[in-house]
């Protein structure tokens, strides 16, 4: 079929609509709810065939655009902390390299496709169920119920712990003054998260933004952006070099729809109610997750797999 | 020169050229040259799979088997097991003797579906062939071998086709063969063996084979290269590329739209 792009690193042929349209929608989705989409795009291409760990390692790829794209948007508009990025960023290059080299070990004894996959199911179950709650939540609270949320989000032993570290530092643009351990830590777990699943890590940065290092929500998703851009560029960087599962042709396809879906979806979100997309965002991501799980409970059709994936 | 002489020569000559004649022509009656179409497979970056053509000249009443044949190679495989309630990959098994593609096609179904056991083709052949090590028992080999085949024709890398071959026209005592094959978009690139085997009543008459080479070409070998020979640079070409696509992107977008300064001023 002429339609098709052979991808040289995964040794198989995808349909090229087929990759535009999940670039393109899974953009779409992100430009619309203000998330990274790549903990959507990695288990959607396994499902079109790609194994999980070029899957994961060319999804790094494309987030470097489609965040360069975003990050550029926020620069313009000066909603950017280059400092607390630079510091979560010190942070994620640890860890996005402890993550690519458990994923190499992973691959050695033949758990990598597995492991990419229960991880996805736990973290995409979490992310779903508060994403699903919290629409919910600030639905109920515009029918009447006031006073919900701000009570979730007290925390007075959390506000002490964070005064209490050492290595205070002013960041300026988010208006906080807090420990250098903390973006450094934040940015050391994103970072082996993301290059575990291949994703940007902002579904999980974003509320670690907002409610552990207390940065403005208008600052929150330009720095997160800045950040995804280094660290995705080192996870592709260090899966190019370390596991050779970077597949270009494959990239090049997934970023020219995701980036353009993303602008798309910027400017239609700002047309839609906000709580109904994060609806709409949760369910897709729990039937994702669902998908998943469901692969990995019932009796496969193969008893046998090729060690390391295809 | 003298009479006698001349037609002791011509008593000398004609049994010779008949005894020439009398043993080509088995060999005629033996010999038949497949022809597979296109003889050179080539990857490109639109590749999704090919279809090859094949045809064969074959003494008539004779039956035929084409095997397409890739080098054996030795990969690990995993079982899959159930723990926690969730399936994954648990015991490790090398594989031996295994050749990486094998496609079968006969002109007589009976032949793959119930081959003799003497029969030097199908998945029967492989079955001696093939060695399991590692964490697999003696008595599990059976089985194994069954899996191993489901595995392998889920990736359209083994697959038997009974009847697949046409015996399509006669000509003196040849008949044509025709017939064709998938070979799969995950391929690898090497050289792959046709080989035909022309069976009369059952048995053997000859066997003959011609390579089928498969290469990458244009991009997708241009990546495959870097990606394995220059990792790093092939590395910060992907970010740059990457980077450039969104930033490009952006200001594409960003000029279509004014931003909040913009609005502002």
């Amino acid at each position: 079929m002429i339609w098709s792009l052979y991808s040289p690193i995964a040794g198989y042929s995808v349909n090229i609509f087929l990759l535009l349209g999940l670039g393109g929608s899974v953009g779409f989705l992100s430009g619309l709810c203000g998330v990274g989409g790549g903990f959507l795009m990695t288990p959607l291409l396994i499902m079109a065939g790609i194994p999980p760990t070029v899957a994961a390692a060319t999804d790094s790829n494309q987030i470097v655009a489609s965040a360069t794209s975003g990050a550029y948007a926020h620069y313009r508009m000066g909603s950017v902390d280059f400092k607390m990025g630079l510091f979560i960023f010190a942070g994620g290059l640890v860890g996005s390299t402890v993550g690519v080299e458990i994923i190499k070990f992973m691959r050695e004894v033949g758990e990598a496709d597995f492991f990419i996959e229960i991880t996805y199911v736990v973290l995409l179950g979490i992310l779903g169920f508060f994403m699903m709650a919290d629409s919910i939540v600030c639905l109920i609270e515009k029918r009447g119920v006031p006073g919900l949320i701000e009570k979730s989000k007290k925390g007075f032993f959390h506000d002490r712990l964070i005064q209490a570290l050492p290595w205070k530092m002013r960041f300026e643009k988010s208006g906080v003054t807090l420990s250098l351990i903390l973006p450094v830590l934040a940015g050391g777990f994103v970072g082996m998260v993301a290059a575990i699943l291949g994703v940007g890590g902002g579904f999980i940065m974003l509320p670690i933004m907002c409610y552990v290092l207390r940065m403005p929500m208008h600052v929150v998703v330009g720095t997160n952006l800045f950040q995804e851009v280094l660290v995705c560029a080192n996870i592709t960087a260090m899966q190019a070099i370390t596991n050779h599962t970077v597949d270009l042709a494959l990239a090049l396809i997934l970023l020219s729809g995701s980036t353009v879906g993303a602008q798309f979806g910027a400017r239609v979100a700002q047309k839609l109610n906000a709580d109904h997309l994060k609806l709409v965002l949760a369910s897709v991501v729990l039937l994702v997750m669902v998908k998943i799980l469901v692969e990995l409970t019932f009796s496969p059709d193969l008893m046998l797999g090729i060690m390391g994936g295809r | 020169m003298k009479p006698e002489k001349r037609l002791l020569r011509l008593v000398l000559c004609v049994p010779t050229a008949l005894f020439f004649l009398m043993i080509s022509a088995p060999l005629y009656a033996t010999s038949s040259r497949i022809f597979v179409k296109p003889d050179l497979v080539r990857i490109g970056a639109l590749y999704n799979g090919t279809r090859v053509d094949l045809s064969v000249e074959i003494p008539r009443g004779c039956d035929v088997i084409v095997e397409v044949m890739g080098r054996d190679i030795e990969e690990a495989v995993v079982q899959k097991v159930r723990r926690f309630g969730l399936w994954m990959n648990g015991t490790e098994i090398v594989v031996r003797g295994a050749p990486s593609l094998y496609l079968a096609m006969s002109s007589e179904p009976a032949l793959l579906t119930s081959p003799s056991v003497s029969a030097s083709w199908g998945y029967e052949v492989l079955k001696k062939r093939v060695s399991f090590s590692g964490h697999t028992k003696e008595t599990e080999t059976g089985s194994v071998f069954k899996e191993f085949l489901q595995l392998k024709e889920s990736l359209q890398l083994y697959g038997i086709f009974p009847g697949a071959l046409e015996v399509s026209s006669f000509s003196g005592n040849r008949s044509t063969v025709r017939g064709s094959f998938e070979l799969p978009s995950n391929v690898t690139p090497g050289t792959y063996q046709v080989s035909l085997s022309v069976i009369q009543k059952g048995e053997l008459l000859f066997r003959e084979g011609i390579p089928l080479k498969v290469v990458m070409v244009g991009f997708p070998e241009l990546v495959y290269l870097m990606a394995e020979k220059h990792a790093v640079v092939y590395g910060f070409l992907c970010i740059a590329i990457a980077a450039l696509a969104g930033l490009v992107v952006g200001l594409v977008f960003a000029k279509s739209k004014p931003h909040k300064d913009e609005l502002r001023n």
